[in-house]
């Protein structure tokens, strides 16, 4: 027994070790390389790429650091990092993409200026997933859910799968970790509530991951009138 | 290409190249001939094959298997159809470096065997090689289109991301094929990222199916590696409609087949359908397998089965494998319903059904009531329906024993999603229908309570999972409860209070009959626990795992028929992942002991230690893995080592050394080739000296000589030495996969004598006709030449048609 724990032992201490010599940051860095692409646009979705103008956003675009999105009324963009990660931008919702690779690893900050986020982000291995709302950072790992941000400042984190770690940013700055099937609100004065969803949450959160677009046909005088719009 | 040509072209390709299978043929079974298993990657099905030399006299067969460094053997069922079996070992469980499997024939006469026979004392189980996910696929990461979805032609683009990349990669050499197209030029490289617009593909992709390929190559310009991916494109208006419409597809297969083996014709004939489908969150399967071998008087051989799940709801009808704590109902047909609520924060599963069929018994002879015999299998038999030789009421006579009806009822609430916590508590009972037939004994009735629990940290690096469970278990409910007058006298000899005794009775009662063959009659002792526990830590690409497990010798669960008990002791568990997942070390080490109720005059220790190394490059080298086990069992009998007196003692030690390497390179082809010895070594240290060995050897090389033609040549030399008797045979083979007419029509073929003490001739053919793309034709024939002279035949057509 005691040759077997020894065994186990230095197997613990051989992997630390090995782990940690293959995991040496390569301080490649290139703040130049796309992070993401937009995989889908509906209605009224804009890009502005860092020093240009707002512009329409196109399937197939790709997203630099420094990059933002922002959607108009029914509208939705889907957009996909390099790892596989992907957010939904719902309605009414302007978000900011930051982003650092370092050799194979991309760290990602997604600041959420306003509206709703869903997010299905893949397993970080070394790497880093935040999300930043005008009133906390979430650091996420490889779960689901979506982010409001409310007109006021406010904002929520509903968590659907996994767990998701975060801080205040204003007031007490209170932090804690949010579980599936629960929810995290901070007010503008960085008051922190967590608390278990409400099936109203989620539903909501079934509702970010719907994508569907309905399509109505009215036929004129003048011919066929299409109206495409995507439903929640 | 005409009908002549065609033909010609079969016989050359006959003569010349045969298909390819891998045999195992290490042990001597009289119902099992071989079994065939293809290694698989991590994560993947794996389908296990059994040729039998007969199954008449079979009632049923489960494949045992474990994944390496699991104690316990998981069951599933082997469906059996002729001489041959098929069993499927769910993704989930196949982990590298082997899975470790056995068969269990349960035999309508007589105790079960195992195959490889003797297991688990003379022999050791079979292995099949679960190879490592190649760490190469998680270096491409195809964002769009993904796989196997539908996109909408107008929003079509392809978007590939190479952040995984390794070092060894030049980016820039990367090629992008769709259907065999290369695109490469058109497509836009940035860093990591490669985009492709739909748009500028020169011809317009057509609506359906197609391929996406992707090809890495190396700094010397050299393939690295290739990914493929399935997508299908719809219309803009399909695209709109396939969201909220119903999916489906279907899958029929008709078979018949006429076997003839050892002198016996038996024809064959089974339907197979398969259906699925979906709508928006919702999809239900249903699978319907019905075929002439289902008879009144076996347990079914059909199979019918419904489900209709989405993310919170579960509901399966029919025949279905309700999974359940391990240690009270895992593995096990019930015919009925199986359904799950998961909300999350509570959680309710729900299984009713039958687990046995009621098959009548037979009345062989009503005997006189004077008759003297009272043997097993002479019962009590209804008078006034049956009269002995002499004309007179019979009460009692010899029968063939029949099988009750046995219902199963269980449910588990449970509490948390399970990710970081989850409680649950089962509740299983099962119980024979003493009225289901009239030519029955002792029909039995099982309780069985139990709790798991599983708690994890940090994303489930640091995980602990234990279950524990108490039976209860009524060897004969015919007699029904205690009498109050059987409690007064059992109460007055042992000096209890009868009205004690009947609480006990009328409180245990409303679960289980109480009677004297009530099980446990000492709780104290824990007989009737069966319990266990484990932590895990996952860190630094090393995954460690530290167990416990008890379980008493009586503990019975009508849902879990295959459990080991009176057992009890710790395994440990370590794999690690190094150099970016391209080498794993394994090490397991178990400690078991029996008689834990110490009612056995020997207590037996076993002690097993099993180690791997693997070893994938990601340069075009040949990977291998190492493997070394030992099982020594040993009890604590004097050791009196030569003695015939000593009978009750057991001291063995059996190792076993494996040794496979993979190669797969172009040598003005493509050539997969593989290499495979085993060695197990047995050393009986007692009077008995029933020491086995083993040597098996397997060379293989399969050429790839175009997109139409693929051969294969192998041979296994097989020695084996039991209780000094010696078992040796090599088989050749050699085969070949050819397609007529390119993806129409294909035909397989083998060709594999075998030499020395197994002389024997198996050649098998399949021609496979695609009428149309969804309907397609398959004529399989196998034959078997022994050396005594006799053959056996099989042929068969198979029909299968795609519906969607």
């Amino acid at each position: 027994m005691k040759t077997i724990f020894k065994l186990v032992i230095i197997a613990l201490v051989f992997s630390v070790v090995t782990y940690a010599s293959e995991n040496q940051p390569n301080k490649k860095q290139n703040s130049e390389s796309p992070v993401a692409v937009v995989m889908k646009v509906v209605k009224d979705v804009s890009m502005k790429k860092e020093g240009a103008e707002w512009a329409t956003a196109k399937i197939g675009q790709s997203l630099k650091t420094g990059d933002e999105v922002k959607t108009g009324d029914k509208s939705l963009a889907l957009i996909k990092f390099t790892d596989n990660s992907l957010i939904r931008v719902r309605e009414n919702s302007s978000l900011k993409i930051y982003a650092d690779k370092v050799d194979k690893s991309v760290s990602k900050n997604t600041y959420i200026e306003r509206g709703r986020v869903g997010f299905e982000v893949a397993k970080q291995e070394n790497e880093e997933f935040k999300f930043t709302t005008p009133t906390m950072v979430a650091s996420i790992r490889g779960t689901e859910g979506f982010f409001d941000v409310f007109p006021d400042g406010g904002s929520m984190l509903v968590v659907a799968r996994g767990l998701i770690e975060v801080l205040g940013t204003l007031g007490n700055k209170d932090g804690g970790n949010v579980g599936a099937g629960q929810y995290v609100m901070y007010n503008n004065n960085g008051d922190m509530t967590l608390g278990n969803a409400t099936e109203g949450m989620m539903n909501t959160q079934r509702g970010t991951q719907s994508t569907n677009l309905k399509r109505i046909k009215i036929q004129t005088n003048q011919g066929e009138l299409i109206i495409e719009y995507y439903a929640d | 290409m005409n009908l002549i040509t065609a033909t010609k072209k079969i016989f050359s390709v006959l003569i010349i190249f045969f298909f390819f299978t891998v045999q195992i043929n290490a042990q001597i079974s009289s119902y099992v001939s071989s079994v065939t298993a293809n290694d698989v990657q991590e994560g993947q099905e794996a389908e296990i094959n059994i040729n039998f030399f007969q199954t008449q006299g079979l009632s049923r067969v489960l494949l045992a298997y474990r994944v390496f460094g699991e104690s316990e053997y998981k069951e599933t069922e082997v469906l059996v159809s002729g001489v041959n079996g098929r069993a499927i070992i769910s993704g989930d469980f196949t982990s590298p470096p082997f899975i470790e499997y056995y068969l269990i024939l349960d035999k309508t006469t007589g105790p079960s065997e195992t195959y490889p026979m003797g297991f688990p004392y003379e022999s050791s189980p079979l292995q099949l090689k679960v190879r490592s996910a190649s760490p190469k696929d998680a270096e491409v990461i195809i964002m769009s289109p993904e796989k196997n979805t539908q996109v909408a032609a107008n929003e079509f683009f392809v978007s590939i991301s190479l952040l995984r990349a390794s070092d060894e990669i030049d980016k820039s050499a990367t090629k992008i094929f769709i259907d065999n197209t290369e695109i490469t030029s058109l497509a836009l490289f940035a860093d990591d990222l490669i985009i492709f617009s739909g748009e500028n593909f020169p011809q317009t992709l057509s609506l359906g199916g197609h391929l996406l390929r992707v090809e890495l190559y190396d700094k010397s310009n050299q393939l690295y590696h290739s990914v493929s991916s399935r997508f299908t494109i719809l219309s803009t208006e399909q695209a709109l409609a396939a969201q909220d419409r119903i999916n489906y597809r279907a899958n029929v297969t008709g078979e018949s087949r006429n076997e003839n083996v050892q002198k016996k014709s038996n024809w064959y004939n089974n339907i197979t359908l398969d259906a699925y489908a979906d709508y928006k969150s919702w999809e239900a399967k249903a699978n319907i397998y019905v075929t002439s071998e289902e008879k009144s008087y076996l347990q079914p051989f059909n199979r019918y089965s419904l489900s209709v799940r989405n993310s919170w709801l579960n509901l399966d009808f029919g025949d279905n494998f309700p999974q359940y704590p391990s240690n009270i109902l895992s593995g096990k047909r019930v015919r009925g319903f199986n359904g799950a609520i998961n909300l999350g924060y509570i959680n309710l599963q729900v299984t009713l059904g039958e687990i046995n069929r009621g098959i009548e018994g037979e009345l062989v002879q009503p005997l006189r009531n004077d008759d003297p015999r009272t043997d097993f299998n002479i019962i009590p038999i209804d008078s006034t329906k049956y009269t002995d030789d002499l004309g007179r009421p019979s009460k009692k006579g010899i029968v063939n024993i029949g099988t009750y009806t046995r219902d199963i009822f269980a449910i588990r609430p449970s509490f948390g999603k399970g990710e970081n916590f989850q409680l649950g508590f089962t509740y299983l009972h099962s119980k024979d229908d003493p009225k289901s037939i009239e030519f029955g004994i002792k029909p039995q009735e099982n309780l069985v309570l139990g709790s798991d629990m599983v708690i994890a940290f940090d994303d489930q690096r640091v995980m602990f999972t234990a279950q524990g469970a108490f039976s209860l278990l009524n060897k004969d409910i015919a007699t029904g409860e205690l009498k109050d007058e059987l409690i007064d006298s059992l109460a007055k000899a042992i000096g209890v209070s009868a009205s004690t005794f009947r609480t006990i009775r009328d409180g245990l009662g409303s679960f289980i009959t109480v009677n004297q063959f009530l099980t446990p009659l000492n709780p104290q002792e824990l007989p009737t626990v069966a319990a266990e526990a484990a932590v895990s830590f996952n860190y630094f690409g090393n995954f460690f795992k530290a167990g416990y497990q008890y379980r008493g010798n009586e503990y019975t669960s009508f849902g879990q028929n295959f459990l080991r008990t009176d057992i009890a002791g710790i395994s440990l568990t370590d794999r690690l992942r190094l150099l970016q997942n391209k080498l794993f070390l394994s090490v397991t080490y178990e400690n078991l002991s029996d008689n834990i109720q110490d009612i056995k005059t020997t207590t037996t220790n076993f002690q097993n230690i099993s180690t791997s190394v693997s070893y994938y490059p990601r340069v075009d080298l040949p990977s291998f893995t190492l493997s070394y086990a030992t099982y020594q069992t040993k009890n604590d009998a004097p050791e009196i080592v030569n003695s015939i007196l000593n009978i009750a003692y057991v001291n063995s030690v059996t190792s076993r050394t494996g040794f496979q390497v993979a190669y797969d390179f172009f040598y003005k082809f493509r050539h997969q080739a593989s290499f495979n010895v085993s060695y197990t070594s047995g050393d009986d240290k007692t009077f008995r000296d029933y020491d086995i060995t083993n040597l098996s050897l397997f060379l293989v090389n399969t050429t790839t000589w175009n997109d139409r033609l693929s051969s294969n040549l192998n041979i296994s030399i097989n020695q084996s030495e039991v209780a000094k008797n010696s078992f040796n045979y090599t088989t050749l083979g050699l085969g070949g996969k050819y397609s007529l007419i390119k993806d129409k029509w294909n035909i397989n073929a083998s060709l594999n004598p075998s030499f020395g003490d197994l002389k024997r001739n198996l050649f098998e053919l399949a021609s496979q006709y695609f009428v149309m793309k969804n309907l397609n034709l398959q004529l399989n024939v196998r034959f078997i030449n022994y050396s005594g002279g006799f053959n056996d035949t099989i042929f068969g057509l198979t029909t299968n048609y795609s519906f969607y």
